[in-house]
């Protein structure tokens, strides 16, 4: 037996159960807790989502009450955003940092459980709020005062959906800072910032505007509660812009931070796929810098319409944002278009990303012209333009970043056969929902309205709407065979099943709880385990040219020997 | 300039200080830049920790902190959920919220005392040019899954084309309608998988540098 010497740490065995996940301090059970979380809760706010659908299939339908209805976009918004999404976020990033950067664990494990316990119980809160008497917050996810004070939404339900949100926005941004940490004082030998793998860049950007911008929501839910107790203080229009401020300073990053990670995921997605590195590594990482600080600057743009903040600052400073995503945007298709592809699903997610967060980007510059978006406030145009950006954009990435690294976290492989259904009924349920949509919203159909009359020439692209909704909600009945088969049954996966060049692809799957138990190489580029592969092939060309150097010579001697004719 | 962690976070602070400048130029009201510059202040003073713990500690070489118990941050949170999710309802779940908030600190400040398992990184995560000859490496994996290598050969992509048969033609319906069928599916599945196959045939373990490389090298000799 070998002897442990005295410097290394001892981590006790992890326990057993259910105990071994709710008291763990491993960052990869704790990011599996809020994925697997986050999961759920966007199952659930998805069944809102078609029951919306289905309530807006056909003008005068009576499925929701008028009163539920609000309920239900309310939480489906404010729940997607806070609960599912950010979570998606923050847990690919909290699973996924430590072992791109070679580090054992992360920094804070303990705080981090107790942030995982406050997204929890803030979440369930939020939700809580049906079983009041009032039923749950309805005044849509930006809760404006004063419609959201207790003069015109009274009840417990809209106290428990602020109380909640401080919980989750509280736990999320502590988990920022300690992602951000890690990245910055945990690197193994030789990871300097220039060669970390660009998911852990995205995360860099993405922690920077959480740390910069979720004190914001904190603050708006305090002044939330101000509103609550105090009605009077929304008598003043100066506190009610100041909430709208407030509120979008938060409100415009977290968009941000709810997809930099994935085109994170996709960044490394193409390079395995392609089978080589990304190519403009130090542009992506300059470009994603330059996109997370911009994305602070611009939240005006959800106000044009107040009438009382710089709209051409804030108009500029929007469009600008094409540059650096742009620049993006190049660094994944130049990845791809030099590489030989492997169509596996997290690759095809990939690639369905660039043109669906493209419609949400190009529809996004057109909204960050204050004319248009005069006419466009408050429309379905608007609905259908951030749902290209989240559902097409974010989601799908999310989930090649999910097939990517699910067999690094269950060491089980999703299967390939369902995981491709799951993509093409989400590319033909994203498309046939969300392009009606903009047509609506040009047609003039507002935004959280229960139904529309029959005249109002609404009601073809409404349902062509509601049926993509439904062809989404059989991809998702797929993903969820999928994972639940896939858990028990699924293949192998092995340390590195996509031959992939990223450190956490050099452990086992999934990894032991201090994240590598074999020596790790020292890091010379964001692609150690080319560099190694690619070491040893050259090693072996050179010994051959050496064995080829000496046959030849060999060959020389004995030919010179020979007598010449 | 070389990219440390202190330098990208200043720099990032600093972009946006300017954006806030730019945003007083156009006439920016108070709580706009209140709020920016807030955030600006946030994030330098980040920053400035980072600058600190780096001067103190050279980067790899943090000491890591591992908890011995998970409870503080159970009894905690518990604590501030009752707090928070009960002042929605009357203020005096404060008192029932505020006793486990100060148990939780208590077990942490103990945890924290009594022996904290601190670590440097060369013992958390060994490097291979860091070991000296015969050294064991210091991390023992304390559950150690299959022995595995980093190189696995990479799966061979499939058609689906073979599961889809075998799922139409169980064999317990016959086995020679099954064999038959099977046979037949198999001559379709590989003579799709051979096309499909040349299209999806794993990319290159090279790339096209090395590959030139790779080239030249073996042409030299021919060429003296
Ligand atoms: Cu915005």
């Amino acid at each position: 037996m070998t002897t442990v010497p005295a410097s290394v740490p001892t981590v006790p065995v992890p326990r057993r159960g259910v105990a071994g996940w709710l008291l763990t301090t491993d960052h990869k059970r704790i990011a599996l807790l809020i994925l697997g979380t986050a999961l759920v809760f966007f199952f659930v706010f998805g069944a809102m989502a078609l029951t919306m659908r289905s309530q807006l299939a056909l003008p005068g339908m009576s499925i929701l009450s008028p009163h539920l209805y609000s309920e239900f976009f309310t939480m489906h918004g404010s729940g997607m955003i806070f609960l599912a999404i950010t979570p998606f976020a923050l847990g690919l990033g909290v699973y996924l940092v430590p072992l791109q950067i070679g580090s054992p664990t992360i920094a804070a494990p303990r705080l981090l459980l107790f942030c995982y316990y406050l997204y929890l119980f803030g979440a369930l809160g939020m939700v809580g709020g049906f079983l009041t008497s009032h039923g749950a917050a309805d005044d849509g996810w930006f809760a404006y005062v004063p419609l959201s004070g207790s003069e015109y939404s009274p009840g417990k339900g809209m106290d428990l959906w602020i109380a909640g949100t401080f919980l989750a926005g509280l736990g999320q941004l502590i988990i920022g800072g300690a992602i951000l940490w890690t990245v910055m004082r945990l690197r193994t030998k030789g990871m300097s910032l220039m060669r970390m793998p660009l998911f852990t860049w995205s995360m860099v950007g993405t922690t920077l505007m959480v740390i910069a911008s979720f004190p914001a929501l904190l603050a708006a839910m305090s002044m939330l509660t101000v509103a609550r107790f105090h009605p009077g203080v929304t008598a003043s229009n100066t506190f009610n812009i100041a909430y709208q401020d407030v509120f979008w300073f938060y409100g415009h990053p977290v968009v941000y931070v709810m997809f930099f990670p994935f085109v994170g995921a996709i960044l490394d997605v193409a390079a395995t796929f392609s089978g080589r590195r990304n190519s403009g590594y130090k542009w992506t990482v300059i470009a994603l810098l330059a996109f997370s600080t911009g994305s602070m600057a611009v939240w005006g743009h959800h106000m044009f319409t107040t009438g009382q903040i710089p709209n051409d600052y804030f108009s500029v400073v929007s469009i600008f944002l094409i540059v650096p995503a742009g620049l993006e945007y190049f660094s994944i298709i130049s990845t791809l278009v030099g590489g030989r592809l492997v169509y596996r699903t997290a690759l095809l997610f990939a690639i369905a990303f660039l043109p669906q967060f493209f419609i949400g980007g190009a529809t996004g510059v057109m909204l960050a012209s204050p004319t248009l978006d005069y006419m466009l406030h408050d429309t379905y145009f608007v609905v259908a333009h951030f749902h290209y950006t989240l559902f097409g954009g974010s989601v799908f990435g999310f989930f090649a970043g999910f097939y990517y690294w699910f067999p690094k976290a269950t060491g089980r492989l999703l299967d390939e056969r369902l995981g491709k259904t799951h993509f093409w009924l989400m590319v033909i349920g994203t498309n046939v929902t969300f392009i009606p949509m903009f047509l609506s919203g040009f047609f003039g159909m507002p935004r959280r309205v229960e139904t529309y009359p029959p005249t109002a020439g609404l009601t073809t692209t409404n349902l062509i709407s509601s049926i993509g909704a439904g062809i989404l909600g059989i991809s998702m009945v797929v993903l969820a065979i999928n994972i639940v088969k896939s858990l028990h049954h699924g293949e192998r996966a092995g340390a590195n099943p996509w031959g992939a060049f990223t450190l956490e692809w050099a452990t086992s799957s999934p990894p032991p709880p201090l994240n590598f138990s074999e020596p790790l190489p020292y890091v010379t580029s964001p692609a150690p385990l080319l560099d190694l592969r690619e070491r040893a092939e050259l090693d072996a060309v050179e010994a051959a040219e050496g064995h080829a150097h000496e046959t030849l010579l060999a060959h020389a001697a004995a030919s010179e020997e020979e007598p010449e004719r | 300039m070389k990219v440390t962690a202190p330098v990208v976070l200043l720099c990032w602070g600093l972009l946006n200080g300017a954006l806030v400048l730019v945003l007083r130029g156009f006439g920016g009201t108070g709580v706009e830049l209140a709020l920016y510059g807030t955030a600006f202040g946030i994030i330098e003073l980040f920053a400035l920790t980072v600058a600190i713990a780096a001067s103190r500690r050279p980067a790899g070489r943090e000491l890591f902190f591992l908890p011995r118990s998970a409870l503080p941050a159970c009894i905690g949170a518990l604590g501030v959920v009752i707090d928070g999710l009960g002042l929605s309802f009357w203020p005096w779940p404060l008192y029932f919220g505020s006793p486990f908030i100060g148990v939780a600190l208590v077990l942490a400040w103990l945890d924290h005392r009594a022996k904290p398992h601190r670590s440097q990184f060369e013992t958390m995560t060994p490097i291979v040019d860091g070991l000296r000859p015969g050294e064991v490496p210091p991390t023992q994996p304390i559950e150690r899954l299959a022995p595995y290598r980093l190189y696995d050969p990479p799966p061979r992509p499939t058609t689906g084309l073979g599961e889809a048969v075998r799922a139409l033609v169980p064999p317990r319906r016959g086995r020679r309608r099954a064999a038959l069928a099977g046979a037949l599916a198999t001559l379709g599945a590989a003579a799709l998988a051979a096309r499909l196959g040349r299209r999806q045939e794993m990319a290159p373990l090279v790339d096209q540098d090395l590959a030139e490389r790779l080239a030249r090298a073996s042409e030299r000799p021919r060429a003296r």
